[in-house]
């Protein structure tokens, strides 16, 4: 009966009204969409928003289920300083730029809403430092008021002598990821606590779809070579006289090897350090010495700011983003995952751009199974 | 030879700044700071502190920059240091949007700030009211920090502090060797110049620690700017009003303004409230009279007058005062006190 969803534009509305309830009659009979996300960080939660947003009305019924072992305040989004910026470049992942820009206008368009400070979302002007002169990064169109610094400037960060200064977002996930659950909820997205040990474990007890947001811990799931975590650890710190992000650039180093000072709503963040392969979850004091250090360098008044607590995460860090469908059979039955982890250190940056992306794969799937009420192309 | 006592009337940011700024540079002068107020008592310590220069219309343009310059400078060399927390002094960002384009798009001090810039549309997109705005970087200096840690200073060089409102400028020259008047509005009646005139303003202090960046009218009526405890925000500007008491519908007016450039301060506990009175004056008034009192021609160096600008030029005109003094030392060395 959903054969008659392709029919020619002109008939096509009047059709879709007629089929419409067929096809959910017998859904209703035989199927209901369940899709189930695994990961809470926010990519799972912003994959589920997503995917709500996109197919509440237009897939019923349908069920999203979140699972977790782990959920806010200890993921490691809650972890991140905040600040959306992507790498300075993307190396040809041209599609990560887009997210990352979708993203940072996404967030912008909620700054005059009333829900802005409940998300956690506020704007932020600060620098980016390099030892010697670099091209432009790939963020600069996205941000606000992107310019190089002036020679004056950069007198006061000595060792560095070229950089930019623009506007950007911060996302803080600690406010964010609650007002997420609690969007979710408020729409009857389930949640539970438990770790998924295979996709298998989901399929078999009837998830339709999969969305695998997993994030470092992906490999559990389905090994994956490029997938590694990379260590950061960073430094808590109540300095709110500090009203900029400084970031540094060491092109030796890489990225977040190098120090760091991101201030929030509360505390300041200090960092930082990139350790790929390393999974201690544990606070180093080596690593601490080296952090401050350099930060008090870089800031001088940090040295009278007052220290809260250390902090360690796992970047999820990949080549690139591992954004796919993915089908799998065991056993006789073939189960639809949709991958979306792999963000290393810019989960926060890309997330709207990646679920919205990860929903449209969820609506190419559904319409290969004709499963999609008809896009309302006569949203005229 | 015995030390040239100098007395500077006036413990807000601009009396403090000139007392150290001579106690710290002549040896041989010994500095008294006589003031009937101090921190956190005078208007200074109300201010926002935002570094931001209007223009006098009878003063030099490129004296007003040097002023300008020498305050930014000092206080950049604070902000940069260790001491920055202490002194209450950093770096802040931010907007003053315009809602007319105006005939000044870059005004005599854009090149003494960091990166000043035009506004990209992108950035007013924010603001639907204004059609212009200025970006960039500058300094905020707050008092209720700055003033005890300049006092700090005043007293590691040796000098004295007196509490106590001065009333009659003659009778303190018969004390001293040299007078500095940085009585701000008091120079109305310590001076009889009836050119200083108040300059109401009242602010709120909002709990809105996820601001960072300032944004101000161009029109001067309404700021924001996110301070290390608080959000000051106000604000208003009236012209010969002595009223120390808040004004109701001056803080429904700010409030309304303010959440519509920044509509996040909705959600902002309001922590408190402040009124001051600036110090205005056409032209601020730094130069040097003799009072004759028994035979000596005691200096007098005026350096009040600065209206919103005390902070902003604190540092520059007190070196000004300085330098008049030391003029004023060489040319008449003072002679005995009977």
């Amino acid at each position: 009966m959903c054969e008659k969803v392709l029919r020619p534009a002109i008939a096509y509305f009047t059709c879709v009204k007629e089929t419409k309830t067929t096809c959910l009659d017998q859904r209703r009979e035989n199927f209901v969409m369940k899709v189930c996300i695994i990961g809470a960080g926010v990519i799972g939660l912003s994959t589920a928003q997503s995917i709500y947003q996109h197919f509440h009305s237009r897939v019923s019924p349908l069920t999203i289920e979140v699972y977790a072992d782990i959920f806010t305040p200890l993921t490691t989004s809650d972890g991140a300083a905040g600040l959306w910026q992507p790498y300075l470049y993307d190396k040809g992942n041209v599609k990560e730029t887009q997210w990352n820009k979708e993203t940072f206008n996404y967030l912008l368009s909620f700054l005059a809403s009333p829900d802005s400070v409940k998300m956690g979302i506020f704007l932020q002007s600060g620098y980016n430092l390099c030892a010697e002169p670099m091209p432009e990064p790939s963020f600069k169109e996205a941000v606000l008021g992107f310019r190089q610094l002036s020679k004056r400037e950069l007198e006061m960060f000595p060792g560095y002598s070229f950089g930019w200064f623009n506007t950007a977002l911060m996302i803080e996930g600690k406010t964010y990821l609650p007002w997420l659950m609690n969007w979710l909820k408020q729409k009857g997205v389930t949640f539970f606590q438990r770790k998924i040990d295979s996709f298998k474990e989901l399929s078999d007890s009837g998830a339709d779809v999969i969305i695998n947001c997993s994030g470092v811990r992906s490999g559990e799931l389905q090994p994956d070579p490029e997938l590694q975590p990379a260590r950061g650890q960073i430094i808590k710190v109540d300095a709110p006289w500090l009203k900029h992000w400084v970031i540094t650039h060491d092109s030796t180093s890489g990225v977040y090897d190098s120090p760091y000072i991101i201030p929030g709503s509360r505390l300041v963040t200090v960092g930082g350090v990139f350790q790929v392969g390393n999974w201690n979850r544990l606070n180093s004091s080596v690593d601490h010495k080296g952090i401050w250090e350099a930060a008090c360098k870089l800031e001088p008044s940090l040295q009278h700011a007052r220290i809260v607590e250390d902090w360690t995460g796992l970047r999820p860090a990949r080549s690139k983003v591992r954004l796919e469908r993915e089908v799998i059979r065991s056993g006789g039955h073939s189960f639809e995952i949709i991958h979306n982890y792999g963000h290393g250190g810019f989960g926060l940056t890309i997330h709207r751009g990646c679920a919205e992306e990860a929903a449209r794969l969820f609506g190419q799937f559904l319409e290969q199974k004709g499963l999609l009420a008809a896009q309302a192309k006569s949203r005229l | 030879m015995k030390r040239v006592k100098v007395v500077v009337v006036g413990a807000g940011v601009v009396g403090l700044s000139t007392a150290v700024c001579i106690a710290e540079t002549l040896p041989y002068c010994s500095v008294t700071l006589i003031s009937e107020k101090f921190s956190p008592h005078t208007t200074s310590d109300g201010a926002a502190g935002i570094l931001l220069p209007k223009e006098f219309p009878g003063i030099p343009l490129e004296r007003q920059q040097q002023w300008f310059k020498k305050s930014f400078d000092h206080l950049l060399a604070i902000a940069d240091s260790p001491q920055a927390s202490d002194a209450g002094v950093y770096l802040s960002s931010g907007y003053q949007v315009f809602k007319d384009v105006p005939r000044d798009k870059k005004p005599f001090w854009a090149d003494l700030v960091f990166g000043f810039r035009y506004m990209t549309d992108h950035e007013l997109k924010r603001f639907p009211d204004h059609k212009f705005g200025q970006a960039f970087t500058t300094l905020k200096c707050e008092c209720l920090s700055y003033l005890p840690w300049l006092e700090q200073r005043f007293i590691a060089v040796g000098g004295q502090i007196i509490h106590e409102k001065v009333t009659d400028l003659h009778k303190l020259a018969l004390n001293y060797d040299a007078i500095i008047n940085c009585s701000g509005l008091g120079s109305r009646f310590l001076l009889k110049d009836e050119e200083v005139y108040p300059v109401r303003g009242q602010i709120l202090k909002l709990h809105a620690p996820w601001l960072k960046n300032f944004i101000r009218d161009g029109d001067g009526n309404t700021y924001i700017y996110p301070g290390i405890r608080f959000v000051s925000v106000g604000g208003t500007r009236q012209a010969d009003d002595w009223r120390m008491e808040l004004d109701e519908r001056d803080r429904e007016g700010i409030l309304e303004r303010s959440v519509r450039l920044e509509p996040s301060l909705r959600a902002a506990a309001i922590l408190g409230e402040w009124v001051g009175l600036r110090p205005a004056r056409e032209n601020l008034r730094l130069e040097r009279e003799y009072v004759n009192v028994g035979g000596r021609a005691v200096p007098l160096v005026h350096n009040y007058g600065h209206g919103s600008c005390g902070v902003t030029l604190s540092w520059g005109t007190a070196l000004d005062a300085l330098h008049l003094l030391r003029k004023s030392l060489l040319e008449k060395p003072p002679q005995a006190r009977l």
